[in-house]
C-alpha cells in the first residue's frame, strides 16, 4: 500500500464507491428479489462500477472498492447477515477479477462471468457457514450458471464506459 | 492501445496466488464431492413395520440376504404368537380362556409368559403383565388415549389385581376371570433374542437389529457403538455405549415416556403404567437402559427401572448386577460402575457412576 | 487516441506512489477464445457438482426420512417423518420474523414466512432425504436428513430409544 493517500485517489475510490452504491439502488429499485427461488441471484449491476475499477483505475482500487461497498451497505441498511454474503461474494469475485484480467487470453467478458461465478461461490460459502449445513451447496451449480450470465451482460455494459475512459485519457484518474 | 506488460513481479506474484488461490478453492470442491463414497461391503437393511413399530435389521456377510428373509419371517411369525392385540392370536386367546376352557399356547409364548410372570413376582408388581385393562381404560391400545374417568380407572385396577394366570402341564394354562395379559412389555426384547438366535446360524459379520428402538447386537471382530437416546431432546444422543466382545450378543433396551405420551390439559401422561395407582408412573427418571445379554429380561427390566424412580432403581440395580444408564429429569446419567470407561455422554449430559 | 503511457502522473514530490506507474489490464473487449474456455470450465464445474449431488442423494433417499428444523444453527425438532400422522403446523420465531411449517408423514413445506423475498415459500415440498429449504432473512433451515442411526460422524450402530 502506499504509504500516504492524495485527495486525488481519496475522491477517485469515493466516486466508485457512490457509482458502485447507486447501481445497487437501482437494481434494487428494477428487480424484485425472489424471481428465481435461489437465494442471492441477482444481477450484480453493482459489479460495472467495479469493472471499471479494475479495467480504468487499478487493482487495489478494485479491492478497496469491494470491501468498502459491502461496509457502507451494512452501515447503511444493518444487515449484518447480508453483510457476511456481501463480503464473501465480493472479495471471491475481486480475486478472481483480477487474477483473470491479468491473462491475455481472456477478454473483459471472460473477467465479468469468472467474477461473478466467483461471486456466487463466495455467497454459497457463506450461506454453508451460516445455516451450518451443507444442505446449501445444492443451490451452487445452477447459481453460478445463472450469474455467469449476468457477469455477460455486466461486461457489455461496461464496455463502452471504459473506452470513453480510455478515449478522455486514463492519465487523468491515474 | 498497447498492452503494458507489468514488470513488477511482486505484483505478478499476487495474482498468481490469487490464481491459485481460486484455483483451490475449485479444487476443494471437487475433492468434497468424490468423499461422498464409501467402501462397499456386502451390508444388506430389512425395514419392516411390526408390533405397532418400525423394524430395522442390517446384516453384514456372505449370507446377508437369506439371513433377512429368515428374519422377516420368524418376526410376522412370533408378533402372531406374543400379541395380544391382533385377533386369534394364542394370547387374545389365552385372554378367553378360563378354568374349563383352557389354551394350548405355542412354546414361545408358555415361555414368555412364565417368565414375565415370574419377573412380576420380582418386582413385586412393579411390572405387571395383566395390565392390559388399565392400558385400554387410558386408551393406548386403541390409539385414543385420554385420561379416563375414576370409575374407569377403579374397575380396570381392579381387574389387574384380581388378574392371575394358572399354568399347567404340556403349555396350557388359563386365566382368571376378567385378566388380560399383554406381553408388550417383553415381547420385542424377546422376539429380538429369538431372531438374534437364527440369524447367527448363516455366515454373517455383523448383525444390527432395530426393534422399535429395542437394539440387540452381535459382531465376529468388531467392536460396536450403541447411541442412547436423549429423552429431552430425542433428535439427539444422550450417551454412546463402546460394546466390546460382541461376538456374544448385547442388547440395549431402553424405557421412557418421551415417545409414547399424550398431553391432556397441559400434563404429560406417559404409557408406561403404575399398578398401584391406575395411573402413569410418576417418576423423576426421564428414561431407563438396560444393557445385557437377555433381551427379554432387558425389556422388562428397562420398564421396572423406569417406574421404580431414580433411587429404588439404584439399589435393585446394585442388588440384582444389572448394567444400566439412568438418565434423570435433570440433565444426570447414573449409569452402573461396571459400564466406567465403555460410554461417553453426549450433549451436556453429565455422569454419576454408581455400584 | 492518446496511448496510456503507464507513468504516473502526479509523481511530483509524493513519497512512494507507485514506483513505475500504474498497469492497466488488456483491452479484449471481443468475446475470445480464452473466455469459452474459461466458460466451458465453469459449464463443467457445475455438472460435476450437479451430479455429485444427484448421486449423494441417491445414496441418502433409502434412509429414514427425519425432519430436522433449526433455527439460527439450533435444532428445533427432529423427529421422523413418519411420527406425523396428523399434520401439524410449527409456528418459528426468530428475532427476524415469523415462519410457519407444516409437516405431514409424507412432506414439509415451509407455508408462510415475513422475509422480504419469500424465496423459502417457493421452495416447495420436501420430501425426500437431502431436500430442504433455507429461509436466509430469518435464518430457518428446514430439512429432510436421514436419522440419527445413519450419523456417519461417529458410525453408530445403533440408536435405542
Amino acid at each position: 500500500m502506499r504509504r500516504r493517500w492524495t485527495a486525488y485517489e481519496v475522491t477517485k475510490l469515493s466516486v466508485l464507491l457512490a457509482l458502485a452504491l447507486m447501481l445497487s439502488i437501482l437494481e434494487a429499485w428494477l428487480v424484485p428479489k425472489g424471481i428465481l427461488p435461489l437465494p442471492g441471484l441477482k444481477l450484480g449491476l453493482a459489479n460495472i462500477a467495479l469493472l471499471i475499477a479494475l479495467y480504468s483505475v487499478g487493482k487495489k482500487e478494485a479491492l478497496l472498492l469491494s470491501l468498502l461497498r459491502s461496509l457502507v451497505v451494512l452501515l447503511l441498511g444493518g444487515n449484518f447477515v447480508g453483510f457476511v454474503f456481501s463480503v464473501l461474494g465480493g472479495i471471491f469475485a475481486v480475486c478472481a477479477m483480477i487474477f483473470l484480467s491479468e491473462q491475455k487470453k481472456i477478454s473483459i467478458y471472460g473477467v465479468s462471468i469468472g467474477g461473478a461465478a466467483s461471486h456466487s461461490i463466495g455467497q454459497i460459502l457463506a450461506a454453508v457457514m451460516l445455516s451450518r449445513t451443507l444442505y446449501v451447496m445444492m443451490y451452487l451449480p445452477y447459481l453460478v450458471l445463472l450469474s455467469c450470465l449476468a457477469g455477460a451482460m455486466i461486461a457489455f455494459l461496461t464496455i463502452p464506459v471504459v473506452k470513453a475512459l480510455d478515449h478522455i485519457g486514463t492519465k487523468m484518474i491515474q | 492501445m498497447e498492452y503494458i506488460r507489468d514488470p513488477l513481479r511482486r505484483k505478478q506474484c499476487v495474482s498468481r496466488m490469487t490464481g491459485l488461490f481460486i484455483f483451490l478453492v475449485f479444487l476443494s470442491f471437487l475433492i468434497l464431492n468424490l468423499s461422498a463414497c464409501k467402501k462397499k461391503t456386502n451390508k444388506k437393511t430389512l425395514q419392516l413395520f411390526a408390533m405397532d413399530t418400525y423394524v430395522t435389521i442390517t446384516v453384514e456377510g456372505k449370507d446377508a440376504q437369506e439371513a433377512l428373509d429368515e428374519a422377516a419371517r420368524l418376526i410376522t411369525n412370533l408378533e402372531n404368537q406374543l400379541s395380544s392385540r391382533k385377533e386369534n392370536t394364542p394370547i387374545s386367546r389365552l385372554n378367553a380362556s378360563s378354568e374349563n376352557a383352557p389354551v394350548t399356547l405355542p412354546a414361545n409364548a408358555y415361555d414368555l409368559l412364565e417368565r414375565a410372570w415370574r419377573f412380576k413376582e420380582e418386582t413385586e408388581g412393579v411390572f405387571d403383565p395383566r395390565v392390559a385393562p388399565l392400558m385400554d381404560a387410558w386408551g393406548f391400545s386403541s390409539g385414543d388415549p385420554h385420561v379416563p374417568s375414576k370409575e374407569e380407572i377403579d374397575s380396570a385396577l381392579s381387574r389387574v389385581e384380581e388378574g392371575g394366570i394358572c399354568f399347567m402341564a404340556s403349555c396350557q394354562a388359563y386365566v382368571l376371570p376378567g385378566t388380560k395379559i399383554d406381553l408388550g412389555g417383553a415381547a420385542k426384547g424377546y422376539i429380538g433374542d429369538e431372531v438374534m438366535k437364527a440369524l447367527r446360524k448363516y455366515s454373517l459379520s455383523r448383525i444390527i437389529l432395530d426393534l422399535g428402538g429395542n437394539i440387540t447386537v452381535w459382531a465376529e471382530n468388531d467392536d460396536l457403538k450403541v447411541g442412547i437416546v436423549d429423552p429431552g431432546l430425542p433428535s439427539g444422543l444422550c450417551a454412546v455405549l463402546q460394546l466390546s466382545e460382541c461376538d456374544t450378543p448385547h442388547s440395549v433396551i431402553t424405557s421412557g415416556a418421551y415417545e409414547r405420551f399424550f398431553e391432556e390439559d397441559g400434563i404429560r401422561y406417559g404409557h408406561i403404567m403404575d399398578t398401584r395407582t391406575g395411573y402413569p408412573v410418576i417418576t423423576d427418571l426421564m428414561s431407563a437402559t438396560v444393557i445385557g445379554k437377555d433381551g427379554a429380561l432387558g425389556d422388562m427390566m428397562s420398564t421396572t427401572l423406569f417406574a421404580m424412580g431414580r433411587e429404588k432403581a439404584m439399589s435393585w440395580a446394585s442388588q440384582k448386577g444389572i448394567d444400566c444408564v439412568l438418565c434423570d429429569d435433570n440433565g444426570t446419567l447414573w449409569i452402573s460402575s461396571s459400564l466406567k470407561g465403555k460410554i461417553d455422554a453426549e450433549n451436556g449430559w453429565k455422569i454419576k457412576y454408581f455400584d | 487516441m492518446p496511448k496510456t503511457d503507464g507513468k504516473s502522473n502526479t509523481s511530483t514530490k509524493e513519497e512512494k506512489t507507485a514506483s513505475s506507474g500504474k498497469a492497466l489490464p488488456p483491452r479484449n473487449f471481443r468475446f475470445s477464445s480464452g473466455d469459452l474456455i474459461l466458460i466451458i470450465g465453469i459449464v463443467l464445474f457445475c455438472a460435476f457438482l450437479i451430479a455429485g449431488i444427484f448421486i449423494y442423494g441417491k445414496v441418502q433417499e433409502k434412509k429414514t426420512p427425519y425432519v430436522r428444523i433449526l433455527s439460527d444453527g439450533q435444532v428445533l425438532l427432529y423427529s421422523p417423518l413418519r411420527d406425523f400422522q396428523d399434520e401439524t403446523e410449527y409456528f418459528i420465531e426468530t428475532n427476524n420474523g415469523k415462519v410457519v411449517v407444516l409437516i405431514s408423514s409424507e412432506r414439509a413445506v415451509i407455508v408462510s414466512s415475513d422475509c422480504p423475498d419469500q424465496i423459502c415459500v417457493k421452495q416447495g415440498e420436501l420430501t425426500h432425504v437431502g431436500q430442504g429449504a433455507i429461509c436466509l432473512p430469518n435464518k430457518v433451515v428446514v430439512e429432510i436428513v436421514p436419522g440419527p442411526e445413519s450419523d456417519e460422524e461417529q458410525e453408530i450402530d445403533g440408536v435405542a430409544r
